[in-house]
């Protein structure tokens, strides 16, 4: 668990490998994780007053769709980088009305997530500015 | 002294004795008419009956005569004795003597015998005669008395006249005998006549029956040749003890000869059986020797001129009291064309259940692709760290090597996928081999692994066999679509329910006939009563996507395997889908050991 205040990245997918490799690189990147398989485990935990983003995969039991479009609703301040392996045009944007910092399609650029991650994190350490980090969309690497 | 000449003769006088041989003849004659009668029964009875209207006529005077004869002669003879005493004792002469006659007419005319009258009558003049005659001298001399000639002479004529009496008898016994006789003859020649006509009548109908059941033979054998013909149906009958064999043209014809072709031998036998197929083929015969039931084995010939048969064999052989096969009777078909229209089907089949495996993995593209690009995220991902580290001054290698090994069997996970897919939708020939019913459970539940997860569809797997009953000899890949298909069915039907109640339970058992049974037993909504007969037709679906070709391709493959594809409502929520398949005996043994 991390410590409470402390930006911290909820990581939602439900592939342990995927959640492995991502609990490498942001202890890398100095990070607090924590991580779920289920949209309704982290609805559990979730603390809406933490800051923080979350790292979502669409395609994951309780739909991550779903997820993303209840945080909209509720005017969510917590960011979201989506990352998913079925991405297409259609559901890049509608993720991105639905208020996504990132869309970021697996296999995904590792650098441009921790940039993403990072640019996040950054924001959220820094309460002066306006609260929501936001990122510009960036293109997807080029054949990997 | 006309009639003591033949009585003193002792023979019986020629009118008498022709008659007599007459009525001999007449036996004889009717003999021989007997004779002809069983010969020719119609000409014998008329000729019988002619023959004795005219011996009747013949002998009438004659009976008389017998039957009067002897009291003619008692009355002479009383009336004899009767003159011999008057006149001995009274000698009163001729004269009053022949008064003496007049009670013996009384007599015989009171006994009703008119022939009293005629005795007396005929008796008076010769005793009248003797008595004169015995006055010659010498003759008392010779008698005694003078009455001794009359007592001889009616001795005589006593003695003539029993013996008349007796022929008399005999003849009317005879003639009664034979009356009887012709009675009992005309009986049984109307009781012969009459089982003649029966019986004739009998064996007609018998002869029509005989005619009418030929005439039903003989179509009904012209109809099995006709069909054997048509059928290619040959028959073939061999003895095992002289090795001489009969066989019907159709035999011949079914291994490319002509009908008159010389018997085959064993040996020749076995050289037109295919090579591939030779040894099972003898195997095959060798078993069907000490079975009781009837054979039946399959197998291609290759004809003269160098054309591949299928041909059909059912047999039975027979055996001896000592249970020595003796006898090998049966029939041989070709279903070459049969054999060509099922390897056609088979083709078809094959290609359709390859486009519906195709259109599968087309509504699975989507999660297929997102399961192949999680490894390939998470090597990403190792790598980027690795290369950090890498870059690092103080790199730690065995963090390094960690990351590699990582990022390796996320490559092999990524290539499973990839092989996974392959196999499920590369063009192929169907190739059977014993299999693990278990392992190929196993392989469709990776391949839908990420479908079910995030469908948050829970799998209870319950095997309830030994591992060594879990061997069946399967076409795996075409076994793997069916249940995709059938785990995607129920996946489906439960996506309504609430979480928590997605439960879809697999059950793997081992039936009372030697078969696995596999049961994917959903929680879903059902199947509607009045659907439930169409869901394996093709093209039925209550999908809004799909072709509706899963279940009646999925039913036509395990079908093709020896085993049933059928669905149970259940007693609560949803349906369960049963599926049958022969476990292979021998690799469980080998199994086993």
């Amino acid at each position: 668990m991390t410590m409470a205040g402390k930006p911290t990245v909820f990581v939602l997918d439900d592939d342990a490998a995927i959640q492995e490799a991502l609990s490498i690189l942001l202890q890398m990147m100095n990070l607090p994780a924590e991580f779920f398989s289920t949209v309704s485990e982290f609805r559990e935990v979730y603390d809406p007053s933490r800051p923080g983003c979350l790292l979502l995969d669409l395609r994951l039991p309780g739909d991550g769709f779903s997820l993303l479009k209840e945080l909209s609703d509720r005017n969510s301040q917590l960011p979201v980088i989506v990352i998913t392996g079925h991405g297409d045009t259609e559901t890049e944007d509608e993720v991105m009305k639905l208020g996504a910092i990132a869309f970021l399609e697996k296999p995904f650029d590792t650098r441009q997530l921790c940039g993403s991650i990072r640019q996040v994190m950054d924001r959220q350490r820094q309460p002066d500015l306006d609260g929501v980090a936001r990122i510009d969309r960036r293109e997807p690497p080029d054949g990997g | 002294m006309i009639l003591c000449t033949p009585v003193l003769n002792g023979t019986m006088p020629h009118t008498s004795k022709t008659k007599l041989l007459e009525g001999v003849n007449r036996r004889r004659r009717v003999d021989g008419l007997e004779r002809q009668r069983r010969d020719s029964p119609h000409v014998a009875r008329s000729t019988i009956d002619d023959a004795d209207e005219e011996e009747s006529r013949e002998c009438s005077w004659l009976r008389r005569i017998y039957r009067d004869a002897p009291v003619v002669f008692v009355l002479g003879a009383a009336s004899a004795y009767i003159l011999m005493f008057i006149t001995l004792y009274s000698r009163t002469g001729p004269g009053l003597a022949a008064l003496s006659g007049l009670p013996i007419i009384a007599a015989g005319w009171l006994l009703g015998v008119r022939s009293g009258l005629v005795a007396w009558l005929l008796f008076l003049p010769i005793n009248a005669l003797l008595f004169h005659l015995v006055d010659l001298p010498g003759w008392e001399t010779l008698f005694g008395s003078r009455g001794g000639p009359g007592t001889v002479v009616t001795l005589i004529i006593v003695v003539v006249a029993g013996r008349l009496r007796d022929l008399r008898e005999q003849l009317e016994a005879e003639n009664s005998e034979r009356k009887q006789a012709d009675v009992a003859l005309r009986e049984a020649h109307d009781e012969l006549e009459r089982r003649v006509q029966e019986r004739t009548a009998q064996l007609t109908e018998a002869n029509d029956l005989l005619r009418e059941e030929i005439e039903i033979r003989r179509a009904v054998e012209e109809r099995l040749q006709l069909a054997q013909k048509v059928a290619k149906i040959g028959i073939w009958d061999r003895s095992l003890i002289d090795s001489t064999s009969v066989c019907s043209a159709e035999y011949y014809a079914n291994y490319g000869l002509r009908p008159d072709h010389p018997k085959r031998s064993m040996e020749e036998w076995r050289q037109s059986v295919h090579h591939d197929d030779r040894d099972r083929a003898m195997q095959e015969l060798q078993d069907a020797m000490n079975a009781p039931a009837p054979c039946s084995s399959e197998y291609r010939v290759v004809w003269p001129d160098e054309s591949i048969h299928w041909q059909r064999v059912i047999g039975k052989v027979f055996h001896n009291d000592a249970g020595m096969p003796v006898r090998m009777l049966g029939v041989n078909f070709d279903f070459t064309e049969r054999k060509r229209a099922e390897e056609e089907v088979r083709q078809l089949q094959e290609s359709l259940a390859h486009v519906t495996r195709i259109s599968v993995m087309g509504e699975m593209a989507t999660g297929l692709a997102h399961e192949l690009n999680q490894p390939l995220a998470a090597i990403s991902t190792f790598c980027h760290v690795g290369q950090a580290l890498a870059e690092t001054e103080s790199a730690d290698l065995e963090k390094l090597r960690e990351l590699f090994e990582k990022s390796e069997r996320q490559a092999i996970r990524a290539g499973e996928i990839i092989r996974r897919l392959r196999v499920l939708v590369g063009k192929r020939d169907s190739v059977r081999s014993p299999v693990d019913v278990i392992e190929v459970i196993e392989e469709v539940l990776h391949l839908l692994e990420t479908d079910l997860r995030q469908s948050e569809v829970e799998i209870d797997q319950n095997q309830q066999t030994n591992h060594s009953d879990d061997v069946v000899i399967i076409d795996e890949i075409e076994i793997q679509q069916v249940l995709v298909n059938l785990i995607r069915n129920a996946s489906d039907a439960m996506s309504a329910m609430d979480r928590g109640q997605r439960t879809l339970k697999i059950t793997t058992a081992q039936t009372a006939d030697d078969l696995i049974e596999i049961a994917v037993c959903d929680a879903g909504n059902g199947v509607p009563p009045e659907q439930q007969d169409q869901i394996f037709d093709a093209f039925f679906t209550t999908k809004s996507s799909g072709m509706g070709m899963g279940l009646a391709i999925s039913r036509t493959i395990i079908e093709s395997h020896g085993g049933r594809l059928w669905m149970t409502p259940n007693s609560g929520r949803g349906v369960t889908f049963h599926l049958t398949l022969p476990i292979a005996k021998e690799c469980s043994d080998d199994d086993g050991r």
